[in-house]
């Protein structure tokens, strides 16, 4: 019998892309928007420069499954949940405006997270800012 | 005639409860998704309860061909049982046991067998070095797919709906207790799995940015 000693679930591999989320950094704006009743909760999620890199990246903040991408020159963030069985909608890169989920290739659009597998099983959108080159979403948006 | 049984056995502990591994295995439409350089196509012939009858096509790691066959799998206890009768002409035996550890961990143990003629023999080492490079290239890539469906559980997710406090914009509660992994086999499916057409996979290539798990 084989056993690998010292694998404990995580494989001794590195996944490319992987890497460790950021501390959750709030921004300091109060959070009641102006004119607004809504709350907001804008989290920082990555360095703008990090998202240059590759145009689309994942972060877990406070449990929210982030991903973050450029879309026709504007950054936008879905939910990276996938509605069928929760995987990892952005684990691929998008190809022609359509993110493919690892899993079981549910297809959404980049345009606004629509699923075209599914229709009526949309991803969840999350507002943007970008603030001195530090990109934030709104939580409750 | 005698016959001669090629063995192989290796094992791994995963950090989250058996019952979410049982989910892996018997979900056959991620084959050509979180497996997508391995098999290039799935069909489930036929499926009830917790047995399967599924076709694979796949690539398996130092033949330099693609092969493709029908298994069969099923429960006994905590072991799953599979018998898979390729294209090449072997007769490969499977079984998985699914170990509870404490703090929902588990150990898997997979053992295969190909009872043949003792000629076969010589193989033995290729044999286990073949299923020892399978069981670790699957492994790799099943590992942060049922880390990442325990994570989703525990904050509430449902199939074909997603997380409540994520689609609905509140704030995710204080106490959200989401109860125990159930494995409720078959596993539902929306695609032409269960077809004659089966499933492909969509693309062969991809820049794939990973996890952030």
């Amino acid at each position: 019998m084989s056993t690998r000693p010292g694998i404990n679930a995580v494989p001794e591999r590195d996944y490319p892309g992987m890497s460790t989320s950021p501390k959750p950094q709030k921004t300091t704006e109060d959070p009641i928007q102006p004119g607004s009743d809504r709350e907001v909760d804008y989290q920082y999620v990555a360095l703008l420069e990090e998202l240059k890199k590759t145009g689309q990246l994942t972060r877990w903040i406070n449990d929210h499954d982030i991903l973050l991408y450029e879309y026709k020159g504007e950054i936008k963030a879905l939910s990276n949940i996938c509605r069928h069985f929760g995987g990892p909608v952005g684990f691929h890169k998008a190809k022609d405006g359509v993110f493919t989920c690892l899993w079981h290739n549910w297809r959404y659009s980049c345009a606004d997270g629509s699923c075209l597998s599914h229709p009526g099983l949309p991803l969840r959108q999350y507002p943007v800012k970008v603030t001195d080159g530090k990109i934030y979403v709104d939580l409750l948006g | 005639m005698k016959r001669y049984t090629l063995q192989a056995q290796y094992q791994a502990d995963m950090d989250c409860p058996k019952e979410v591994v049982m989910w892996n295995y018997y979900d056959h439409e991620h084959l050509v998704g979180t497996h997508y350089k391995l098999y290039d196509r799935a069909r489930v012939v036929a499926e009830r309860d917790d047995w399967a009858l599924v076709y694979r096509s796949k690539r398996m790691p130092l033949l330099p061909f693609r092969t493709s066959g029908i298994g069969f799998q099923y429960m006994d206890g905590n072991t799953m049982k599979s018998f898979h009768k390729d294209s090449i002409g072997f007769f490969l035996e499977t079984e998985i046991e699914f170990i509870d550890l404490p703090e929902n961990r588990c150990t898997i143990r997979v053992t295969y067998r190909v009872n043949t003629h003792p000629f076969f023999k010589v193989f033995e080492p290729f044999f286990k070095r073949l299923f020892e490079k399978w069981f670790w290239a699957t492994w790799e890539e099943d590992a942060p797919m049922r880390l990442r469906r325990w994570k989703v559980h525990n904050l509430g997710f449902k199939e074909f709906s997603g997380v409540d406090y994520i689609n609905r914009k509140i704030p995710k509660p204080e106490h959200l207790d989401a109860g125990k992994y159930v494995f409720d086999p078959p596993v539902r499916t929306s695609s032409s799995i269960k077809t004659v057409q089966g499933i492909e996979r969509p693309f062969t290539q991809s820049l794939e940015l990973g996890y952030d798990e």
